[in-house]
């Protein structure tokens, strides 16, 4: 511009020759950064540690150990390998001190080149009074707000795209109450596993240990497991991660003075918390042997407690709860009919007080009600000795009852084809039509089944069959609609566990922990077996994919392997 | 004119002012950190500690430098001489003592073999040739001795402040040492 | 960190092991009276000028270019000695230790416990108070990124000032970033990430050897992208430089509006003068600036959040947490397999409670200092918008104080400056 050298480069040979300078300089460079890629590329290929082939070509040498031939490919290949490899590595030290020197050469010859073709400087063209200035302002804070807001979403973005990379497995499927969400023991999912062996190792995602024992089957609300212990003082409901088994919080549960009076005539083999938890999604409310009903949220927290005063119940009370809508209904039958201690309550599911309360003409029972709606109206179905009882869960009202139990009852009832079915082992099996009002113990009975009855085992129906187990391991198949049986066997093993069916199969898990599988068909047939490793008399809890037992001591999560 | 300048003068003092205060403020966090700074060694190289390091093979992948600052490093107080070195060869049912390259672990052949007097082979490095695969400490480590081990080389390490093999490494093998004993293991041995 | 007490303890206890009464598989053989054992080589460290040397050549290279830079006003003797410091604190060091990367080191040594060293105390300080003397002549002549970029700037593209202005900001961020990580020892991420340093080695990775080339192509084009758009560094010296006591004028003397400046700077820094501007009414620049100020506020508290969203995923570049978060996958069952690292520690035989509690204090660090960053970068960004609305009459062509590298290109546009040198006798130097 202004210099004598600027002069002397501003002469048309200098001109050219520093702007050809500068163009085979870039040339050189782009030609080795070529070369170096190609080169690069060779490095890696013949890279002696990481070759596939001479990796593959072992592997075959392990399985022909001796092959001459095998072994002659692999020196010659490791060879070849070696030199090119280290060839290239010498190659690429060149290239880069060649396309150092390129570069320096480029950049001096540009700015030479730069120098000599450029243009007189102008003066600038601007109106006076213009407002660039505010316009300029007015675009400086529109693009810092742009700046701003990208790096906001930038800061949203890029953690939940990282975050995702963790491989999130999802927890879905719920089972609601003792035998499920209808307390029929029926599950919708088809992608359970038809097998598990713990001792094996075959299926199992986890298995944990229940700090307290106790006789109560798992609940489960997507990726949340829910299960009670007890022992004679101390009563805890447990939270466990569906996924990983890790104990989410364990609550320990007291209603104050009352809980601490400690139940007579309870049986090890009932336990202390044998009613199973229930479960809506936002709260679990359990029922424990001292009469202590109990209502968390889905972390652990206290909504609320109270005593329902002791059962006197022979063996422990084991009835578990069930929500209906916002009331929790918890059957609490006790001592014999005369004693008039039983009764049917209702609390409401924000504070536990009392909605409605009834009594009831029954002695102790261990069945769970089970929630219908038959008759065009809801009804709560209980079973106790000597009635089946309906009642209106709107006010506790009976609706029908009908005489058809004597002796302890343990099997709870169900409702399948148009007929809740109630049974236990000194009572037939009878289907009752559920559209009756008052006494309906003549009128009602559309069919009774006499034989192979259960004493704990509550029944199972789908499909148009029922089936009963009992105890010593008796397994009845009947049609629903005639009440004739389609078939029986004897699986030779003890039950209390009632059974369960999912994807077409009947699941039976007996006292000793073996499991049984068989077509839900016209006729037996076993499908597949399977170990719990050690004993179990509670029933199974069925999520997507997922099966959860409590065992003896652990909770078990059973999952296909390989998902 | 004058309310210009006084304006300057104004805005002036306030940038003196403000230029004094950084001055002060980066001075005070250098003398904060000066003694600190004139106590430890001049210089702080990385170095591997042999006792956690796996062999995993990042050495010779992450470094900066093609091939790896890393080298396999031999300790002849501590070689048994086998005949069957772990280090030298794979340890497979089929692989035996004279097997060629089919089953030597080394993928560069940077072990050379000579024999010594029967049973006992001498092993050494020929450092050009290693590029700190890790395979034969590995071997030497489960099997043998374990006087094979990887150690950072000074002549070729660029130190630099945050060391890419190290910030990879899956055992934190890798620690920073004063630069007058860069290597910790050869003190030791030679007992200087 | 604890790597200098971690190094001094395996020193001390392999010199404790020095006798050896060890048990070993296969006993070393007694080889004979003539066996020469071979020496196991230990290659001597490789020579470098000591620290001293260091520091001094940095303060002799700020000095030079500064006397170049505001004294004899020489673009030829900046370029020089740009292409001096390219050479050694570029190539032949290797572009380590520099100062942009002793932001962090600085940082992390907050901690008393942390060792540095006096290189690395001097290359950050030094430029800093030169800075606040000369304006940013560390940048023009003595950084070796800056340098780089430089000398291939070719045909420089314009980009508009409102834009520049606005990038800003990303180099705030960047720096918050690395001094997050930097304090809670996730890495140096401004070393792992540093364009150019692969070139300096003449070797890397083909990611940063890829990165290091799309920097230098841009660079042809683009002034100095890197030292405008990334640069923590520069955030720093941008605010001393500001205060700078002495600073690049473009005229020598009076400023004569001629306007021939106006596209000299290929890094946009030339501030025109608006005294003929419209002026604006008073109501609508006041409410402009409430508006703004009123904004500030809201916008740190925003992106405190914002930064505090992303706190988990950025602690999960710390080798402790992403450990510990695999180790619970793992036994979750949640992925399949395991990784060199977890198998490691498992062989440690540490308890992983132990591990997931460091685990979580250094991710609530993190995460605090995720906050701060974000209340930091959007403080920057209200105080942008606010110096947006300010208007400050200029009636001269003026280098910003902020950018203005100091790097010279503008001398030979100005008639004045070109007046003088004629009068000096000089041609003036080239290029």
């Amino acid at each position: 511009m202004n210099t004598r050298a600027d002069e002397l480069l501003k002469h048309r040979a200098w001109r050219q020759a520093t702007l050809g300078t500068a163009m085979v300089a870039g040339a050189f460079v782009l030609f080795v950064v070529a070369q170096l890629a190609v080169t690069w590329g060779l490095n890696r290929r013949s890279d002696p540690n990481e070759h596939p082939r001479l990796a593959g070509l072992r592997a075959e040498l392990a399985k022909q150990p001796g092959a001459e031939g095998i072994k002659q490919e692999i020196r010659h290949l490791d060879l070849s390998l070696r030199t090119e490899f280290f060839r290239s590595d010498e190659q690429l030290r060149t290239g880069a001190w060649l396309l150092l020197a390129g570069l320096v050469a480029f950049a001096i010859s540009a700015t030479l080149s730069a120098r000599a073709w450029a243009k007189p400087p102008m003066p600038a063209k601007r109106p006076a009074g213009s407002n660039e200035l505010q316009r300029t302002a007015l675009a400086g804070r529109c693009a810092v707000g742009a700046v701003a807001l990208l790096l906001a979403a930038a800061a949203l973005a890029v953690p939940a795209w990282t975050m995702k990379s963790a491989q999130q497995e999802k927890a879905e499927g719920v089972w609601t109450r003792f035998r499920g969400p209808r307390g029929g023991g029926i599950s919708p999912y088809d992608n359970v596993p038809s097998t598990f062996d713990v001792r094996a190792g075959l299926n199992v995602r986890w298995k944990k240990v229940v700090p307290l024992s106790g006789k109560s089957s798992p609940a489960v609300w997507n990726d949340r497991v829910f299960i009670t212990g007890a022992s004679k003082h101390m009563r805890e409901v447990y939270c466990f991660d569906a996924l990983s088994g890790r104990m989410l919080w364990r609550r320990p549960v007291s209603a104050g003075p009352a809980s601490a009076k400690v139940p007579e005539n309870v049986m090890e083999d009932t336990s202390y918390a044998a009613p199973t938890a229930a479960t809506d999604g936002k709260n679990v409310c359990a029922v424990f042997a001292n009469g202590d009903v109990v209502c968390l949220d889905f972390f652990g927290k206290e909504i609320w407690t109270r005593n329902l005063g002791t059962p006197d119940n022979f063996y422990g009370h084991a009835s578990s709860p069930i929500i209906f809508r916002d009331r929790v209904i918890v059957q609490m039958d006790q001592a014999d009919e005369e004693d008039g201690k039983s009764f049917i309550i209702a609390l409401d599911k924000t504070d536990g007080k009392t909605v409605w309360k009834t009594d009831r003409s029954a002695g102790s029972a261990w069945p769970t009600p089970i929630a219908i709606t038959a008759a065009g109206r809801e009804q709560i179905i209980t079973c106790a000795n000597p009635w089946a009882i309906a009642y209106d869960p709107g006010d506790g009202r009976e609706i029908w009852r009908l005489k058809c139990l004597a002796g302890d009852g343990g099997p709870s009832p169900v409702f399948a084809g148009g007929f809740v079915l109630a049974v236990n082992a000194g009572s037939p099996l009878t289907a009752i039509r559920p559209d009756g009002r008052g006494d309906v113990t003549k009128t009602h009975v559309a069919w009774q089944y006499d034989d192979g009855l259960p004493d704990t085992c509550s029944p199972l129906a789908a499909g148009g069959l029922v089936w009963l187990l009992t105890s010593d391991g008796i397994f009845t198949c009947l049609d629903i609609r005639s009440g004739k049986k389609v078939w029986e066997t004897d699986l030779d093993t003890s039950f209390y566990s009632s059974p369960s069916l999912a994807a077409g199969g009947i699941y039976l898990l007996s006292r000793k922990g073996g499991l049984i599988v068989a077509a839900a068909g016209r006729e037996y047939r076993k499908l597949a077996d399977g170990d719990l490793g050690e004993g179990c008399d509670t029933s199974p809890a069925f999520a997507d994919g997922r099966i959860y037992i409590r065992g003896k001591t652990h909770l078990f999560c059973i999952k296909e392997q390989g998902d | 004119m004058d309310e210009k300048e006084d304006k300057l003068t104004r805005r002036d003092f306030v940038r003196a002012g403000a230029r004094g205060a950084c001055i002060l403020g980066v001075g005070a966090v250098g003398a904060s950190m000066a003694p600190r700074a004139l106590k430890s060694p001049e210089r702080m190289l990385w170095q591997i500690d042999p006792a956690k390091c796996i062999a995993c093979g990042n050495c010779a992948t992450h470094c900066v430098l093609k091939p790896s600052a890393v080298k396999c490093v031999h300790d002849f107080d501590r070689c048994g001489r086998c005949k069957f070195c772990f280090g030298y060869y794979e340890t497979s049912p089929d692989a035996v003592a004279h097997a060629g390259v089919e089953y030597q672990q080394c993928p560069t052949d940077a072990i050379v073999r000579e024999y010594l007097g029967d049973p006992y082979y001498e092993y050494t490095i020929d450092e050009d040739k290693c590029i700190a695969c890790g395979l034969c400490v590995k071997g030497c480590k489960r099997f043998g001795n374990g006087s094979l081990y990887l150690q950072v080389n000074h002549d070729r390490c660029l130190n630099c402040n945050e060391c890419a093999i190290a910030a990879a490494c899956p055992s934190e093998a890798f620690v920073r040492i004063p630069a007058d004993a860069p290597y910790p293991l050869k003190d030791k041995e030679h007992g200087k | 960190m604890m790597r200098l007490v971690a190094g001094v303890l395996v020193v001390a206890a392999l010199a404790g092991t020095a006798a050896g009464e060890e048990k070993f598989r296969y006993p070393p053989p007694e080889l004979g009276p003539d066996y020469v054992q071979p020496r196991t080589s230990f290659p001597a460290v490789r020579e470098t000028l000591p620290a001293g040397a260091d520091i001094a050549l940095l303060v002799t290279a700020i000095l030079l270019a500064s006397y170049f830079a505001l004294k004899l006003r020489s673009r030829l003797g900046v370029w020089c000695v740009g292409a001096a410091s390219l050479a050694y604190f570029g190539f032949i060091r290797g572009g380590c230790v520099c100062p942009i990367g002793s932001i962090q080191n600085v940082a992390a040594a907050m901690d008393p416990r942390v060792a540095i060293s006096m290189v690395v105390v001097a290359f950050f300080v030094i430029p800093l108070i030169a800075t606040l003397l000369f304006g940013r002549t560390f940048c023009a002549a003595v950084c070796p990124l800056g340098a780089i970029q430089d000398v291939v700037l070719v045909h420089p593209v314009r980009v508009p000032a409102w834009l520049t202005g606005a990038l800003g900001l990303l180099p705030v961020a960047y720096l918050s970033l690395a001094v997050v990580f930097a304090v809670t020892g996730a890495g140096y991420i401004i070393c792992r990430y540093d364009p150019f340093v692969s070139l300096f080695r003449l070797s890397g990775s083909a990611n940063m050897l890829i990165l290091g080339s799309s920097f230098l192509l841009i660079s042809l084009f683009v002034g100095r992208p890197y030292c405008r758009f990334l640069c923590p560094y520069g955030v720093l010296l941008g605010w001393m430089s500001r205060l700078s006591q002495w600073r690049v004028t473009i005229t020598p003397d009076e400023c004569v509006q001629c306007g021939l400046c106006e596209n000299a700077c290929p890094f946009g820094a030339i501030r025109k003068p608006n005294a003929d501007q419209l002026p604006r009414e008073r109501g609508a620049g006041r409410a402009t600036l409430i508006w703004t100020l009123i904004l500030a506020p809201v916008l740190v508290i925003a992106g405190g959040w914002l930064g505090r969203q992303a706190g988990p995923a950025m602690a999960r570049m710390h080798a402790t947490v992403w450990l510990a978060e695999r180790i619970e996958m793992e036994e979750d069952g949640r992925v399949k397999g395991t990784t060199d690292a977890s198998d490691a520690f498992r062989e440690t035989g540490r308890l992983t409670e132990a591990l997931y509690a460091d685990a979580s204090v250094y991710r609530s660090r993190i995460v605090f200092g995720g906050t701060l960053a974000g209340a930091f970068v959007a403080l920057i960004a209200a105080l942008k918008l606010i110096a947006l609305s300010v208007r400050r009459t200029r009636t001269d062509y003026e280098a910003d104080r902020g950018t203005c590298l100091a790097c010279g290109r503008c001398f030979d546009y100005c008639p004045v400056e070109l007046r003088r040198r004629k009068q000096r006798g000089k041609g003036g130097p080239i290029p």
